[in-house]
Order: structure tokens, then sequence, then C-alpha cells
């Protein structure tokens, strides 16, 4: 059997790409905001307004992805801001993925601008994977407009780490006989699923570089990490899945979060954004016909320290009010009443697909009353997906301006969180 | 040459063979006058779809008045919309 080839093809700075090749390919603009310092943010009268994309000439200002905007300003005054399109982002995801399954029947879809393409056996069609792999690049940029870093393995994960090398438009291998000059004396960090809080302790164990986890006794990671220990010494060695996966995993959780437009002081302005966040993972969750045990309440205060708090409920629900008057609960205990909150977030996890319930006697509300509320929500679910999401809302929300918070739009919730239906 | 994009009034046929082809465009300039511009020959018709917008190009020879001037003319598919995307001389 043929030597599995496997792609990761990843758009370089994918909303800022698009944004600047739909400006001066299609709008005909002489001005590309890929070559000057430029980012893609939100609303920039707006204190939430954060960094989603940036170009490489703002890379070297020091900004990063993530970062509010205003710090980016303060790092580079002349700075190009762009607001973003998601309409936009979707058609040329959509595009990209289309071109991607002319080129090979198995591709895998990681994110709206990420996807992993199986190219075993394509040699006779397209030469070696390098070339193959050239001549995509090439399509994209002709065809689509925008650039794309490949790389090139015989795992998704090697494929990965290889196409988050040199930027942009470029092609890198990273088979398994090449990982000791090209992967091991890279810093840990860089390494697929090590975050800063990984790093942190991988740091104080006296590992720096992907080689040196590579070369540690798997024994003491699991000791000190766990199982997820394993599974990084395993990524570290080059071990990675090689079959694509045909669906996207399912969600283990349903959650949103809200940075509110000036601080929150009382538990009666908290209880109104969690209701508005409640809204918004209600309908999500009845949308995938999912119900959840454990709800989780997420705070961060003005000086930007995080908690959380969590607690389960008596039986899985999907029921907006209930969420709600957990997540109240959950918010009372958590909070001291006093400290000034910034962002809240709603969380529900241990998801079931089970759509029957079990009552108790102790539980307030009755089987009618659930029906008559699991009603409701479906009929509201139904006004805002045919007249808009503003078509309907709470009489506590004035004017219902922030009825459902943390949300995403529509052309977003359909495309950027979720990959796209063919074209 | 600077791209215009003007969105412009088209006059095109439909081909039975499903192609299709402008005859008459008019736009308003600079001075505000309206100015309608006839299509004498298609030279060619390029499909596109940068960042996923699909869309045709034409290069077409067309009569402006007493003279003749290259144009490049752009349809997209998605929104049936017409612009003149630049005059080529």
């Amino acid at each position: 059997m043929a030597e599995r080839v496997i792609f990761h093809v990843d758009v370089n700075s994918a909303f800022l790409s698009w944004t600047a090749a739909y400006r001066v390919k299609v709008l005909g603009q002489k001005e590309d905001l890929r070559q000057i310092p430029s980012v893609v943010a939100g609303d920039k009268a707006e204190r939430r307004s954060i960094i989603l994309a940036k170009s490489l000439p703002a890379k070297k200002y020091g900004i990063q992805t993530g970062e509010p905007l205003f710090q980016a300003q303060q790092k580079c005054p002349r700075l190009t801001v762009v607001p973003p399109d998601y309409g936009l982002y979707v058609e040329a995801s959509r595009h990209l993925m289309a071109l991607l399954r002319q080129v090979s029947p198995l591709v895998e879809q990681y994110s709206i601008d990420e996807a992993w393409v199986d190219m075993t056996g394509t040699r006779l069609l397209y030469g070696s994977p390098v070339l193959a792999a050239q001549m995509l690049c090439r399509r994209i940029r002709e065809e689509l407009g925008f650039t794309v870093n490949i790389g090139v393995s015989t795992n998704k994960l090697l494929a990965k780490m290889a196409s988050d090398f040199e930027k942009p438009d470029r092609v890198h291998t990273l088979f398994p006989e090449e990982m000791e000059k090209k992967l091991w004396p890279l810093p840990v960090r860089r390494l697929f699923m090590v975050g800063p809080a990984t790093e942190r302790k991988l740091r104080y164990m006296g590992i720096h570089t992907i080689g040196e986890l590579a070369g540690a006794d798997p024994a003491f990671l699991r000791q000190k990490l766990h199982k997820p220990g394993l599974l990084l010494w395993d990524s570290a060695n080059g071990r990675g899945d090689a079959v694509l996966a045909e669906k996207p995993p399912e969600n283990q959780g349903y959650g949103n979060s809200v940075t509110t437009a000036t601080d929150v002081t009382d538990a009666q302005t908290a209880h109104q954004v969690l209701l508005s966040l409640c809204e918004t993972v209600g309908m999500r969750m009845r949308q995938d016909g999912k119900a959840g045990g454990c709800v989780t309440v997420f705070l961060r205060t003005a000086q930007f320290e995080n908690f959380s708090h969590q607690g389960q409920l008596p039986g899985a629900t999907d029921v907006t009010s209930e969420l709600y008057h957990a997540a109240c609960r959950i918010f009372d205990e958590a909070w001291d009443g006093k400290t000034p909150l910034r962002q809240l977030g709603v969380q529900v996890s241990k998801l079931t697909a089970e759509r029957y319930r079990q009552f108790d006697f102790w539980n307030a509300v009755s089987a009618g009353q659930y029906e008559r509320m699991a009603k409701l929500d479906c009929v509201v679910d139904d006004l805002r997906e045919k007249y808009g999401e503003r078509a309907i809302f709470r009489g506590c929300f004035p004017g219902g301006a922030a009825a459902m918070a943390g949300g995403l739009s529509k052309e977003r919730r359909t495309g950027v969180t979720k990959p796209v239906p063919d074209l | 040459m600077d791209a215009q994009n003007l969105k412009i009034d088209v006059i095109a046929v439909c081909n039975a063979d499903g192609t299709l082809e402008p005859l008459r465009f008019r736009y308003e300039d600079e001075t505000h006058r309206l100015r309608r511009v006839c299509v004498t020959e298609v030279l060619c018709c390029k499909p596109i779809q940068y960042v996923g917008i699909e869309a045709f190009v034409y290069t077409c020879r067309a009569l402006d008045g007493d003279r003749e001037r290259l144009y490049e003319l752009k349809y997209t598919v998605r929104s049936h919309s017409w612009v003149l995307f630049r005059v080529l001389y």
C-alpha cells in the first residue's frame, strides 16, 4: 500500500487575507492590507474590540491575535483597522473547501480556514507530494486570490506542525525522518495542543524544547500531567492520527460570554446579563437537540482576574428559564456582591441527546410547567429564525438591544463556528 | 489604469447556450450626466471566483458617442449586478 500523505492547508492570516483579497481583486483597490500594518477588529468604539487577524507587518510590531484593539494601537499608532465581514469569510471558506475536494475526495475541515487533505495514492495524478502541494498553493493563489501554507507529512499532527513553519505562501514537509532537524529544536509551546499553562508546567520540569519532551520518560509525564502527558509525548514523537474524520466531533459543551459595555456592580444587572447569555446558549442547544446537566458561570473582574463556579442540575435541560435560574444560583454563590465584573459567561456541559426527563418531588418545575416552557422556547426560536433575532424578546430588556448576548450573528453561526455545507 | 467599480445598468442577451453577453450599458459620469455606451464586440469573457465571489469579467470594445474605447465589465453571479470595472483606453 502506498505511504500515507496528508496535507494541512492553512490560510495565512485568514480574515485579513480574505478582506485584503476582496479589496484588491474584487474592488480593484491598489492598497493591499497584507503589505501594511493592518488588523481586522470589531467595532472600534467598543471596549471589547479585539484583534481577530493581523498582517505580517503588524506582527512585527508585536501585535497578537486576541489582544484588545487599544493595546495594538498603542504598539503601532499608524495601524489600519478594518471591520470583519463574516459573510465574505464564509463564502471564501466554502470555495476553498470545494477546491480542495476537487483535488482529493477525503477532506477534513478543521476550522473556517484550515483543513486536512488525504493525498495518499495521488502520485501518478499530481506527481510527488511537494509538487502536488505547490500546485495546490498556486491554484488557490490564482483562482481564489489569497495565499495558504501547506504542511506535508504522513499524519495529521506532523502536517499541521509543518504548515506552521515560515509564512506566507509556502510548502513545508515534515516527514518522520525530518523531525529531529525541523521539529525537535522548536520551543515546546509550538507543539500542537500545548498552551501557556502546559508550557509553564513543562518548563518547571526542565522541558523547554519539543525534542526534550520527546526524549522525556513517559511514566514521569503521566505522573505529572496524567493522561494528556502521554498524548503530548506521542505528539512530540510525531505520532498522530493518520485517518481523516469524515464528520466533525460533537460539541462537549455550549457556552457564550460577553464583555459588558460598563462594569457590572449589582446582582440585578448581572442576572440580566446571565439571562441574555442563557437565551443564546439555550437556543444553540435546542438547535442541536442537546440538553445539559451541568452549568458553569465564568466571571472576569475589572482587574482581569478570572474565576468560575459550577453546579449540577437535577436533570438535563435545554429550557432557557431553567438554565437561567441555575446560572443565577451559581452566580450568587460565586460572587461577593461588590467586585466590579467586566465579563460574564455561561457554559452548559454533561450533554445528552435523550428526550426523556425524570421529574422529582422536590423540583420546583412540574411536568406541565416544563412542557409549556419547552414549547414556548421552540416558538420563540422559530420566530427568531424566521423574522430575525430581535423579532421577539423579554420585557426586561428595554428595546431588546441586549436580549441575546454573547452569541454570533446568523451568518457566523452557520459558517465560522461550524463547517459550512458543501457547494 | 485605476479600477472604477461603477455600478451600471446593462442590456444583455442571455444566449441559448447559457452564456451572457452585454449589448449596451449606461452610467453616471463625474458631471452627473448619464452616458450610454454601445458594445460593439466582446473580446473575451473570463470566469473568476476571487475570495469565493463568482463573477465574469468581460473585455469589450464599445462606442461611447463617437469614440471607441475598451472597457472591462464585471457581472457578479450572486447579486446579478454589473459594474464598469475599468476603462482600458
